[in-house]
C-alpha cells in the first residue's frame, strides 16, 4: 500500500485544491457568461425584433396614406381607378401591418402592461386608418371633392395619431433596449472584474500553497543536510529531527541509522588503531614504513631506540636514503644504484638482507631488515621494514663457527697423532704384535677413524647451518661425476663382492652443479648402499631427466629401513636400529648433510624401503642448475 | 739426480706428530730434518749446503703461518724450487688457493691420510721433480659416515 503521507500525495492534494478553486471560478464565469448570453439573446430576439415590427408598421402607415392620397387625387381628377387592384393592394398593406402588430404582441413575452396598452391602441388605430382608406374605394358613386377633402383630412389626422402612437412605442422600445444594453455592459464589467479578482486570488493561492509545500519540504531537507554536515565533521551527538512519514522523513530516518553505524565504525576503528599503536610500540623489532617515494611515514619506538633517533617526528616525510645510512654486511658502501626497498616494491615480494649501521657513539650494529611491499594494486603503495638487531646473533654465530673450526682443528691434532701411531703400530714399525695386540690396535684404529669422520661431519654441518658454504656451480657431466665416485668406491665394492651398476641417461646435457657438493651426495648414498647391503648384493645408480628436473636413483637390495623409523631418517645422529647393531661405523649425519645440500640447491630427496628387502633413494635437482652462492668455506673432505 | 736417501724437511710444531712423522720417514729410508717452528726451518735452510728434496709443512706454526713461510722460501732462489707438501688440519678454499698460488705442490688434511699415503705422495713429488710436473688437484670426496 502506498504511503498515504508521501510527498506525492501532498503535492497532489495541493494541486487538487488549486484545481478546485480554478474550477469554481470557471463555473462562476460560465454562469456569468450564460447570463450575459441570455440578455443578449433577449435583446436580439425580442427587443430589436419588436422595434423592427413597429418601424415596419410605421413604414406601411406612410405607404397606406400615400396610396390613399393617390386614390383620392385620382378620384378628384376624375380618373378611373382599378378598384379591385387597389383594394387588393390596400388589403395587402393592411395585412402586413396587422402581421407586424401581431408579431409585436407575440414578442411581448413578459407582460408589460404599458406596452400591451400601447399596442392595443396602435392596433385599433390601424383598423381605423384602414377602414378610412378603404372607404374611398367602397363608394359606388364617385365622391365629391368636398367629401374627398374631408376623407383626406381625416386620413391625415388618423395617420398622424397612429404615427404618434408608433413613435411613442418606438421610443419606449429604444429606451428599453438602452436599459438592457446598459445592464449588459454592467454585467460585462462585473464579470471582467470578478475574473481578475479570482485569477489573482487563485494565482496568489497557488503560489502561496506551492511556497508552503516547497518550504516545508526544504525545511526538512535542510535538517537532513545539517545532519549530514554534522556527521561529515565527526559530530555524532544529535540525530536529525524529521518525523514526517513521507520520503523526506524516511530519508532522515535512514540517515540517522547510517550515522549510528558510522559512529560505531569510527569507535571500532579508533579502538583498533589504539591496539595497533600498542602493538607497534611494544614490538621487540623495529618497524619503519615508507611510501612509494621512499619517504618515511612511520617509525616505531623500538626502531628509534635501535637507530639512536631522538625525535621520531623529525623523520616523517623525509627520504629514507638520506636519513638512515646503512652499509652492507661487511661494512662496505652499498651500491648506490641498488635500493633493496625499491626492489621489494617493484618486485612485489619481500626482500631480506643484512646491513651494518653506525650508531652515534661510533659503535656498529648489524641489522637484519625484511622489506615487504604493501598496497601493490592501488594507492598507499609503500614498504614496511622490520628491523632486527642481530649483532649479538652474528657475534654468537661467528664465535660458534670459530669455536667449531678451532675445536675441529684442536680435535684433529690428537686424532692425527693417534691415527699415525696406531698405523705404525699395526705396520709393525715398533715390533711385531701378537694377534691379540694386533686386534686391539685395529680396534683403536677403527674408532679413531670414526672419530675423525665425526669431526668432519660436525664441521660440515656447522658450516651448512651457518650458511657459509659456498656454491660454485659449473657445467657438469653427470656421467663423469658419478663414474668418478663409483671408481673411488671400487675397492669397497670389490672387497664386498657387490655388483654396482651405473646407468646415466644418454644425451643428458651438462647441468650447472657444484661438483664437490653433489659429489658428496652421491658418495654418501653409495657409501650407505654399500655399507648396508650384505656381501654379494646388488647396487644400482640411475640418472635421468624428468621434465625440468634431473632425477638420480640409488637402489640396493640390502637390509632396508623399518617402517617405524622412516620419518626419522634425516634427523641428525639418527641410525636405524636394524643396522646400528650390524654396522657400528656410522655417525648418523650423512643423510642430514646431503638433505641440506639438496634442498639448498632447489631439489628434493625421498626414499622407499622395506626391511629385509632393500632401499631406494631418489633425489631431484632442477635442470636449470644450482644457484651460485658466495661463501667462506666448502665442505670438508 | 737421485741421492741414496732423499732428505725431507718436516716443519711441524706438535711434538707428538713430529715424532710420528720423523719415525715413519726414517723407516722408509728417508733422511729427515725436523723443525719445530718456521724460524727454525728457515735458519736451517740458510745453513745447509744441500737443499732438502722436499718440505713437509704444517700450516699453523707457533711463530708464523704457512703463507709467511712460503713467502720466506721465495726470498732465496735456492729454496723456491723445493717441492712443498702442506699437511694441515684445517683447509679452507682460501688457504688452499693461496698456498698453491705461492708454489705449494699440494695441500692435504692430516686426519684423512695415513702416513704411508703421505710419504708416497712425497716420493712422487721428488720423482716428478726430476722430470717436472706439478699436481695441485684437491682430493675427491672421501667416504663420509652415513646413516
Amino acid at each position: 500500500m502506498r504511503n498515504l503521507f508521501s510527498l506525492r500525495t501532498k503535492l497532489i492534494v495541493a494541486f487538487m485544491i488549486v484545481a478546485a478553486l480554478v474550477g469554481a471560478v470557471s463555473v462562476y464565469q460560465m454562469q456569468s457568461i450564460n447570463r450575459f448570453n441570455a440578455l443578449f439573446t433577449d435583446l436580439i430576439d425580442n427587443d430589436f425584433h419588436r422595434l423592427d415590427q413597429l418601424e415596419t408598421v410605421r413604414f406601411y402607415t406612410f405607404a397606406l396614406e400615400q396610396q390613399a392620397f393617390a386614390n383620392i387625387q385620382d378620384m378628384a381628377n376624375g380618373e378611373t381607378i382599378d378598384v379591385a387592384a387597389e383594394r387588393t393592394a390596400l388589403t395587402a398593406l393592411l395585412q402586413s401591418m396587422r402581421n407586424s402588430e401581431n408579431n409585436y404582441v407575440v414578442l411581448l413575452h413578459d407582460d408589460s402592461d404599458k406596452q400591451n396598452k400601447s399596442i392595443g391602441e396602435i392596433t385599433a388605430k390601424t383598423e381605423v386608418l384602414g377602414a378610412l382608406a378603404g372607404s374611398i374605394l367602397d363608394q359606388k358613386v364617385t365622391p365629391s371633392r368636398a367629401e374627398l377633402e374631408k376623407v383626406e383630412e381625416e386620413l391625415k389626422v388618423q395617420r398622424q395619431e397612429l404615427t404618434q402612437l408608433l413613435n411613442a412605442a418606438i421610443v419606449n422600445e429604444n429606451r428599453e433596449i438602452r436599459q438592457e444594453k446598459a445592464g449588459a455592459d454592467a454585467a460585462t464589467t462585473r464579470i471582467i472584474n470578478l475574473n481578475i479578482v479570482f485569477a489573482a486570488a487563485t494565482a496568489a493561492f497557488a503560489l502561496g500553497l506551492g511556497l508552503l509545500v516547497a518550504s516545508l519540504i526544504a525545511r526538512s531537507l535542510n535538517k537532513v543536510k545539517a545532519g549530514a554536515e554534522r556527521v561529515a565533521n565527526g559530530d555524532f551527538s544529535r540525530s536529525i529531527d524529521v518525523t514526517s512519514h513521507d520520503e523526506v522523513g524516511q530519508l532522515a530516518q535512514t540517515f540517522n541509522d547510517m550515522a549510528v553505524r558510522l559512529r560505531d565504525s569510527y569507535n571500532r576503528l579508533a579502538l583498533e588503531r589504539q591496539r595497533d599503536e600498542i602493538m607497534l610500540e611494544s614490538m621487540s623489532d623495529g618497524l619503519i614504513a615508507i611510501n612509494d617515494e621512499g619517504h618515511i611515514t612511520l617509525v616505531n619506538s623500538k626502531a628509534a631506540e635501535m637507530l639512536d633517533i631522538e625525535t621520531r617526528s623529525t623523520l616523517m616525510g623525509r627520504p629514507l636514503d638520506q636519513e638512515l645510512v646503512v652499509y652492507d654486511k661487511n661494512d662496505k658502501q652499498l651500491d648506490p644504484n641498488y635500493s633493496p626497498a625499491r626492489a621489494a616494491l617493484d618486485g612485489g615480494t619481500p626482500i631480506t638482507d643484512i646491513f651494518t649501521y653506525h650508531k652515534q657513539g661510533g659503535s656498529k650494529i648489524i641489522l637484519n631488515i625484511t622489506m615487504s611491499p604493501v598496497g601493490l594494486e592501488g594507492k598507499e603503495r609503500g614498504v614496511i621494514m622490520v628491523i632486527r638487531d642481530v649483532t649479538r646473533e652474528m657475534q654468537v654465530d661467528r664465535m660458534k663457527t670459530e669455536f667449531i673450526s678451532l675445536a675441529s682443528h684442536q680435535l684433529r691434532t690428537p686424532l692425527s697423532a693417534i691415527k699415525w701411531f696406531t698405523e705404525m703400530l699395526i705396520a709393525g714399525d715398533a715390533g711385531k704384535l701378537s694377534s691379540e695386540q694386533m686386534d686391539f690396535a685395529k680396534n683403536v684404529a677403527d674408532s679413531t677413524e670414526r672419530m675423525i669422520q665425526l669431526v668432519s661431519s660436525l664441521l660440515n654441518i656447522s658450516r651448512m647451518e651457518s650458511g657459509r658454504i659456498m656454491i660454485d656451480p659449473k657445467p657438469t657431466d653427470l656421467h663423469e661425476l658419478v663414474s668418478g665416485i663409483v671408481n673411488d668406491l671400487k675397492a669397497k665394492t670389490v672387497e664386498r663382492r657387490q655388483n654396482l651398476v651405473v646407468s646415466v641417461h644418454d644425451g643428458l646435457p651438462k647441468v650447472s652443479l657444484d661438483a664437490r657438493l653433489i659429489g658428496q651426495v652421491y658418495m654418501n648414498l653409495l657409501t650407505n648402499a654399500i655399507k648396508y647391503t650384505p656381501k654379494g648384493g646388488e647396487i644400482s645408480v640411475f640418472v635421468s631427466r624428468k621434465g625440468d628436473e634431473l632425477v638420480s636413483q640409488v637402489t640396493d637390495n640390502g637390509y632396508g629401513i623399518p617402517k617405524a623409523e622412516h620419518h626419522k631418517m634425516f634427523q641428525k645422529f639418527f641410525r636405524a636400529a636394524n643396522v646400528a647393531k650390524v654396522e657400528t661405523d656410522g655417525t648418523g649425519l650423512g643423510l642430514y648433510l646431503i638433505k641440506a645440500i639438496i634442498e639448498s640447491s632447489g631439489g628434493k630427496i625421498w626414499f622407499e624401503s622395506e626391511e629385509g628387502k632393500g632401499t631406494t633413494f631418489w633425489f631431484s635437482l632442477p635442470m636449470s642448475g644450482m644457484k651460485a652462492k658466495e661463501g667462506e668455506v666448502t665442505l670438508d673432505n | 739426480m737421485s741421492k741414496a736417501n732423499p732428505t725431507i724437511m718436516v716443519v711441524e710444531d706438535e711434538t707428538l706428530l713430529l715424532q710420528a712423522i720423523t719415525k715413519k720417514l726414517k723407516l722408509t729410508n728417508l733422511d729427515v730434518i725436523s723443525c719445530a717452528s718456521g724460524q727454525q726451518a728457515i735458519d736451517y735452510l740458510g745453513s745447509l749446503d744441500e737443499m732438502p728434496d722436499a718440505v713437509w709443512l704444517d700450516y699453523y706454526l707457533k711463530d708464523m703461518n704457512g703463507l709467511a713461510f712460503m713467502q720466506a722460501l721465495k726470498e732465496d732462489p735456492r729454496w723456491t724450487n723445493i717441492p712443498v707438501l702442506v699437511v694441515s688440519n684445517s683447509a679452507s678454499p682460501d688457504k688452499v688457493h693461496n698456498m698453491l698460488g705461492l708454489g705449494a705442490k699440494k695441500y692435504i688434511l692430516k686426519a684423512e691420510y695415513r702416513l704411508d699415503e703421505i710419504i708416497e705422495m712425497i716420493r712422487q713429488f721428488i720423482q716428478d721433480d726430476e722430470g717436472s710436473g706439478q699436481s695441485a688437484t684437491p682430493k675427491p670426496p672421501s667416504p663420509q659416515a652415513g646413516q
